[in-house]
């Protein structure tokens, strides 16, 4: 029921959404860890977008998008703005100013938030009636608003003003990041190519990359072992391995981890034990790439990203020409 | 001795349960998941229809898994496997 749940917030249908959850609530909450509490949180940010009308999108024809610091252009009521893309975002997030300069129709109620920067934060629900990014027109956009200061992360001194998650950018279709900061947007998607196209995957609420972490001899050939599955964040600056990594290859690490990585969780920054990765290969589909420096954590992490091998972040989608995510064919592929 | 060695060395995999099945879920272990559901047997149409919707939600069918899942759900008031 809980991935009913999820289904129907991933297509938009948020009334549905939050009737699931609040059947999930009725008959298990009070059997869960913490009595039903995040259910109920996930619920109340449905419920409150429930009454809005669908978002709908139509991509006219192809176009490309300058990048400005970590945002692309976008257009409300003929005005120029901008926001970040992030697909590790579940939701649109706006801040307040920013909120106000697009013209957001704020809704009824608020609801609890987590995930940004380290801690839960309050935020109102709104809708942009209509958002035009490049060529690509939609109407009833959701977003969450919040204070200024809860989109501040104070140890790198950034401000996010407006943050434009799953919803938006997976309606966009097919997204091409390049190297040079441009993003291309395709109005329609080639057949899927299963010689560069690796499938995605979506958990709970993590968008997800079968990758390959080691060479796998198969006969006179090279190939690649059996692939683990790591969570893609475009939003990340960074990328990190987890503690399942490190047990699939401890003998590629000695002595007590010598770092400490910092983390941002939903309840603040963690700091965790760990190893600097040095040449460790990595096959995106066949092109491998070699992480070094990236942290290999070596405690376990609460949440969703500890059953996973690890988080792909901007530091290696960067080490390629471009990337580009394909929503209508769920895949992602790579340029060298 | 040489036959107790063949067999020893021909351990069959244990067979893929409805159980089995949703500890690999439980653990977001989605590949395997993935490749084991072909190779279960025994399972009742409902636990069948679920781990059909729940991987059509994990490739991103959206719209593939709410059929399945919703006919689960409506057999069942209650979790379909033991975990």
């Amino acid at each position: 029921m809980e991935t009913l749940a999820a289904n129907a917030t991933r297509q938009g249908q948020y009334g549905a959404a939050a009737q699931m959850f609040d059947d999930l609530d009725k008959l298990f909450g009070a059997k869960m860890p913490d009595a039903g509490k995040n259910i109920r949180e996930q619920r109340h940010v449905a419920a409150l977008l429930q009454h809005l009308p669908a978002q709908t999108i139509h991509v006219s024809a192809d176009f490309t998008l300058p990048r400005v610091g970590l945002e692309y252009p976008v257009t409300i009521a003929g005005k120029q703005f901008s926001a970040q893309m992030d697909t590790g975002a579940e939701l649109s997030v706006l801040s307040a100013t920013t909120a106000k300069n697009w013209g957001v129709t704020l809704l009824d109620g608020t609801a609890t938030l987590h995930g940004y920067g380290g801690g839960a934060f309050s935020a109102q629900p709104g809708v942009i009636p209509m958002l035009q990014i490049g060529k690509a027109e939609l109407h009833n956009v959701a977003v969450y608003v919040t204070a200024d200061q809860n989109l501040y992360i104070a140890k790198i001194k950034r401000q996010t003003n407006a943050l434009l998650g799953y919803p938006v950018v997976s309606a966009l279709g097919r997204l091409t990041f390049s190297r040079d900061g441009t993003l291309s947007i395709a109005a329609q998607s080639p057949a899927v190519d299963p010689r560069t196209d690796i499938r995605l995957w979506f958990g709970r609420h993590a968008l997800l990359l079968p990758l390959n972490t080691m060479p796998a001899l198969a006969g006179d050939k090279v190939g690649a072992s059996q692939p683990r599955l790591f969570v893609l964040d475009t939003g990340s600056g960074s990328s990190w391995l987890t503690d399942h990594y490190l047990a699939e290859h401890a003998d590629l690490f000695h002595g007590p981890p010598p770092e400490t990585a910092k983390l941002a969780g939903a309840d603040g920054i963690h700091e965790s034990p760990a190893y600097a990765a040095h040449q460790l290969p990595l096959f995106v589909g066949t092109r491998l790439v070699s992480l070094n420096g990236q942290h290999v954590l070596a405690s376990p992490q609460a949440g969703e990203f500890e059953h996973y091998f690890g988080l792909i972040g901007q530091d290696l989608l960067q080490s390629f020409a471009s990337y580009t995510l394909d929503f209508r064919k769920r895949t992602f592929s790579v340029a060298p | 001795m040489l036959l107790a060695s063949a067999c020893g060395f021909a351990q069959q995999a244990p067979p893929v349960t409805a159980a089995s099945l949703q500890q690999l879920l439980n653990q977001d272990r989605l590949l395997e998941f993935s490749d084991q559901l072909g190779a279960a047997a025994n399972l009742s149409t409902e636990e069948h229809l679920y781990f059909l919707g729940m991987l059509a939600f994990h490739v991103g069918r959206f719209e593939d898994a709410v059929k399945p899942l919703v006919a689960a759900v409506n057999t069942h008031n209650s979790s379909l496997t033991p975990n």
